[in-house]
């Protein structure tokens, strides 16, 4: 085989690979939910991502050094509670600069598996979709997930801010026994169930 | 061409001068080049030094998180906002110092070496610009920033930091500029240029379109409300439009170091093969294909910002993955040419091929980077991609340039390397170091551990004392690496003093030996005013393996000798 053909065929190995990936990860592309993964992700597009079925929505504003949740537990603006097993669509906004929305694994806490998150920038609204699928429930029924700022957002002159900014997202069972304790700690103010497709 | 080696000095020495203001006047408006080059590389080492000090604070610190107290930061005096800080000083400073420093110190000493024009072409310009970068870079480290982030916004830097990067990028585009000059400095009509040249060419090329972008976005923050010089007269920039125009210039830089010795690393890959490059055509192919692709990836950095789908999918999907299709290909071709070679692993050898796995390693991983949801959830904004970031520039990068260093440097010092056995700790060290450090980042990166935190729960704290130990691991060897050359410098063996260094001629000879195998051989093309060996065939003795010294194994690997028609090595070199 001469210089030239294996060149050539090494090259077009190397292309067709990749081009291979881009076509596996297309279904991808800042494509909103996908039911298959649980997962979703909006990149300040104006339209929120399409999504068969039941879905909750929770407002995220993002400001130094707290999120804050819409709903959110009485009195604990930086702690919600969500069903489990309905995705999850989260609306997040920025108030002052960038910050990153960050729901962590952690040891001490309810795991998913994998991380996920999305950025909250001045000016513009970013959504995820999670949909939280905890198999661990503490006594009263919650399963908590902790959030941190993941994007450096400052700090004051004595030390804190971006590196203390966290939140809780408790999450409770799909059934009368979880609607009752998330309506009890939201104070009756609960994350609204929204249907079927979702558009502009 | 090899000189009395009797009356042998330190070419360094040559025309050098011996008053105390005569060396003062050299230093700061160095005219002669292997002087500049060498002023460079002092100035990259301090800027080495001074940045690793930083990290060295940072890795200690994330080493003693666990406590949720700010040990050793605390003991010492530091807060919260120093450590910020200190990530500040050591991420500008290692890549605008270190990076930026060394790879224009190889530049400056190439491109007058390979072409053979021996003079500095604009050393006002050149001189001016190194002195920016000090200044910029100084005042930097005092700025008080804990927002290296620029494209944070509207984060707030103090306005020191704004005007020391403007200083420091204007520094910057001087040299660029200086050194393109350089390159054209009496260009013969029929001059083309070397491999390594076109190399750097084009770097200078794609860094310094990147750098004007980057000006333009830090004189609007000055102008603005932000800057902090009370100007407001402008509004503060919007943030997408600053994030594009700060990553144009940023991801062209990722590369900058890379490519001002991919060159000299193609080079230096047939001078221990004693054979030409594979394919030197598809070298000069796969420049301009760089150039296009590492102006167009930038875009992936702008995961958040709301551009049209198709130009996410055409430049930061596609154009980044990409990117990897030319850059394996010129490792393939270093590999093939080495192949089968059975070259002499000194220190320079063994840094090159770790660079090349480095690279390849650090591409690979980078690929759940991309801003691709179903796996950009693990990953992305956690320790993952400081691990990416240092496998890239401290295995790959700083690799090339020490590869390439162990070989300009006793060159410019005319000694040769002190100690060779110094020279593999250093590499044992860095690389085993650094290979610690990032397998540690990519790791608690992908259990969830956030970047750009102080503190970490305690289930990631064996992995940050792992780092740490990989870090102090990798500061020893750079030590190290100093010792040799100072130890060099003043206590070395005097090189005979060629006129043209050796790599230089057989890189040249290697180079056209290639283009004649390869049928683009031109008589009337010249690639440089030095003499060297054309037809290398005429020159010298093929050394062909004869069959009887095929083992079993070697039987094996026979048909791939043959499919790659690799048997013939040129005993050229000498020593």
């Amino acid at each position: 085989m001469n210089k030239r053909r294996v060149l050539v065929i090494w090259t077009l190995i190397l292309f067709l690979t990749v081009v291979a990936m881009e076509l596996v990860f297309t279904p991808y592309d800042y494509a909103g939910y996908l039911q298959a993964n649980n997962v979703g992700e909006g990149v300040a597009q104006a339209d929120r991502p399409n999504i068969q079925g039941q879905y909750q929505v929770v407002y995220v504003t993002a400001e130094q050094w707290q999120f804050l949740f819409d709903p959110h537990v009485a009195g604990s603006p930086t702690v919600t509670v969500v069903r489990a097993n309905i995705p999850v669509l989260f609306i997040i906004r920025s108030v002052d600069v960038t910050h990153g929305f960050y729901v962590n694994t952690e040891g001490q806490f309810a795991t998913q598996g994998i991380q996920f998150g999305g950025m909250a920038v001045p000016g513009y609204t970013d959504y995820i979709v999670w949909n939280f699928q905890p198999t661990v429930y503490t006594s009263n029924f919650q399963s908590i997930y902790h959030v941190m700022c993941s994007e450096y957002c400052g700090v004051t002159a004595h030390g804190l801010g971006h590196p203390w900014m966290d939140a809780l997202i408790i999450v409770v069972p799909n059934n009368s026994t979880g609607i009752s304790i998330q309506s009890q700690m939201l104070a009756g103010n609960l994350p609204p169930i929204l249907n079927g497709t979702v558009g502009g | 061409m090899e000189l009395d080696s009797k009356q042998a000095t330190p070419v360094l020495n040559e025309n050098a001068p011996n008053t105390f203001w005569g060396i003062l006047k050299d230093f700061v408006a160095s005219t002669d080049y292997k002087h500049f080059s060498m002023k460079l590389f002092g100035f990259g080492m301090f800027w080495l030094f001074l940045a690793g000090a930083f990290a060295l604070v940072l890795r200690t610190q994330a080493g003693f998180s666990d406590t949720g107290t700010l040990l050793p930061l605390q003991d010492l005096g530091f807060s919260t906002i120093g450590y910020f800080q200190a990530m500040t000083y050591h991420a500008v400073i290692m890549f605008f110092g270190t990076i930026f420093t060394l790879g224009f110190a190889i530049a400056y000493y190439t491109i007058p070496t390979v072409r053979g024009t021996r003079h500095l072409a604009v050393p006002r310009l050149a001189n001016l610009g190194h002195w920016l970068v000090v200044l910029g870079l100084l005042m930097v480290a005092g700025s008080n920033s804990q927002y290296m982030f620029t494209f944070l916004i509207p984060l707030k830097n103090p306005a020191s930091f704004y005007v020391a990067e403007l200083i420091q990028f204007v520094g910057d585009e001087l040299l660029i500029i200086a050194l393109i000059a350089q390159a054209y400095y009496n260009k013969l009509p029929n001059e083309k240029f070397t491999i390594p040249v076109a190399f750097i060419i084009m770097n200078c090329v794609a860094m310094g379109l990147g750098i004007i972008t980057v000006l333009m976005a830090i004189i609007w923050t000055i102008l603005s409300p932000l800057g902090g010089l009370g100007l407001s007269i402008l509004a503060i920039p919007n943030v997408e439009v600053f994030r594009a125009a700060f990553w144009f210039e940023s991801h062209p830089l990722v590369y900058f170091g890379a490519f001002m010795v991919m060159g000299l690393s193609i080079w230096f890959a047939s001078y221990y093969a004693r054979r030409p490059i594979y394919s030197e055509k598809m070298v000069r192919y796969i420049i301009p294909v760089l150039f296009v692709l590492t102006m167009s990836v930038y875009i992936h950095h702008m995961a958040v910002d709301p551009i049209p789908i198709w130009v996410r999918d055409v430049f930061a999907q596609v154009a980044t993955e990409m990117i990897a299709v030319p850059f394996v290909l010129v490792w393939t071709l270093i590999l093939i040419t080495l192949k089968f070679s059975k070259p002499k692993y000194d220190a320079s050898l063994l840094f090159l091929i770790t660079a090349i796995a480095g690279n390849i390693v650090g591409g690979a991983t980078a690929e759940p980077l991309q801003p691709v949801p179903a796996t950009d959830f693990t990953v992305h904004n956690t320790m993952w991609i400081p691990g990416h970031i240092h496998i890239m520039m401290a295995t790959f990068t700083l690799g090339l340039f020490f590869a390439v260093m162990y070989y300009i440097l006793p060159d410019l010092l005319g000694r040769k390397i002190y100690s060779q056995g110094l020279a593999i700790f250093h590499f044992v060290g860095w690389t085993v170091g650094m290979a610690a450090v990032e397998a540690a980042f990519k790791y608690i990166g992908l259990i969830g551990a956030v970047r750009r935190e102080i503190a970490w729960p305690s289930i990631y704290e064996p992995w940050f004392q792992m780092a740490m130990i990989g870090a102090w691991l990798a500061g020893i060897s750079i030590v190290a690496f100093a010792v040799n050359l100072i130890m060099t410098w003043r206590m070395g063996e005097p090189m005979p003093p060629r006129l043209v260094p050796q790599w230089v001629t057989i890189g040249l000879a290697l180079e056209t030996q290639a283009r004649i195998n390869e049928g683009t051989y031109k008589e009337d093309v010249v690639y440089t005013r030095l003499p060297y060996p054309v037809g290398l065939k005429v020159v010298s003795q093929p050394v062909v393996r004869p069959p009887s010294e095929l083992g079993f194994f070697g039987k094996l690997k026979d048909p791939f000798i043959k499919l790659f028609k690799r048997e013939e090595q040129y005993s050229v070199g000498g020593e």
